[in-house]
């Protein structure tokens, strides 16, 4: 099992209101300079078993 | 086909990781610049204490006795020496011993709208005078922290209507104003505040931009080196470890 896949589901705000739902691997298609932007404006939130996690949880081990 | 694909998948995690490093970078070197940004104004204000110290000082020994006309005028040189050096020493210490802590701007914020009413005092209630506190808000938005500035708001507002009830030739002029012309004063306190604070936040914004900046630059050249590493099969923290020499 991949260590990104600590999440069930991500949802990102790419558009300002509008928040999209995202499987760990399309996650992972994310670009890394988008992962960035999203994680240090907070448009991205991580989710396993119902729960948010924070997103040092929910990337890193 | 199959070390290949291990290789992505790792390519992937190593990613992940990256992203959330890259990001508690960028958050350290934010918290650095806006706790820099503070330290640098406390002693600014430090310094200015001192400076309004010796400006009280004069103005005590040159103008206030005219302006008081004879009033409390003799008064205002140990006025302005005793309370003047009360009102400088709590400011200075905290600026030069504990920069940069939220305490501190707090207490220079309230002592620097004091200084205004020493010095509005000392001048007879002179309306030139006040113009001290919308400089000392100016300054005071250094801090880009608009909460220093509701802290100095509410101590010059408190202080204009107690003075104006037990005083108000001291800070208005003359000796009967209306009971409501602190609201007037605070009024345009208020209204210099609403750019301000604003002020505050768009200098938060631009330093956060900044630091977000950096971050994406700091993402492209990760980027780069995970696609060299997955073409060459190796590690990417291998291949930025090659990059920096």
């Amino acid at each position: 099992m991949s260590r990104t896949e600590r999440f069930e589901q991500a949802q990102v705000e790419r558009v300002p209101g509008q928040w999209s739902t995202l499987t760990p691997s399309e996650f992972k298609q994310i670009p890394l300079p988008e992962r960035v932007q999203l994680l240090m404006r907070k448009k991205i939130r991580f989710f396993a078993h119902g729960m948010e996690l924070k997103a040092i949880d929910a990337l890193m081990d | 086909m199959e070390s290949t694909m291990t290789a992505n998948s790792t390519a992937m995690d190593d990613e992940a990781i990256a992203a959330i490093r890259i990001v508690e970078r960028a958050e350290e070197r934010y918290r650095t610049r806006v706790l820099r940004l503070a330290e640098d104004t406390d002693r600014m204000f430090g310094w200015l204490m001192l400076g309004q110290w010796a400006f009280a000082m004069l103005i005590a020994l040159v103008l206030s006795p005219p302006a008081f006309s004879g009033k409390g005028g003799n008064l205002s040189l140990p006025l302005a020496f005793g309370f003047g050096g009360l009102l400088a020493s709590l400011p200075v210490y905290l600026a030069f011993r504990q920069p940069g802590r939220p305490l501190t701007r707090h207490v220079i914020a309230a002592a620097q709208m004091l200084w205004s009413a020493l010095l509005i005092h000392l001048t007879g209630g002179r309306i030139e005078t006040h113009f001290h506190v919308f400089g000392s808000l100016a300054f005071l938005a250094f801090y880009r922290d608009w909460r220093v500035l509701l802290t100095a708001t509410l101590v010059v507002a408190t202080e204009h209507f107690l003075r104006g009830i037990f005083w108000p030739e001291s800070v208005y002029g003359i000796v009967n104003p209306e009971w409501w012309r602190f609201l007037e004063h605070a009024f345009w306190v208020l209204f210099c505040d609403a750019f301000l604070v604003w002020s505050c936040v768009r200098g938060l914004q631009s330093i956060r931009e900044l630091v977000e900046h950096g971050a994406q630059m700091e993402a492209l050249a990760q980027s780069a080196w995970t696609q060299i590493a997955a073409f060459e099969g190796v590690k990417p923290s291998a291949v930025a470890a090659a990059a920096r020499g």
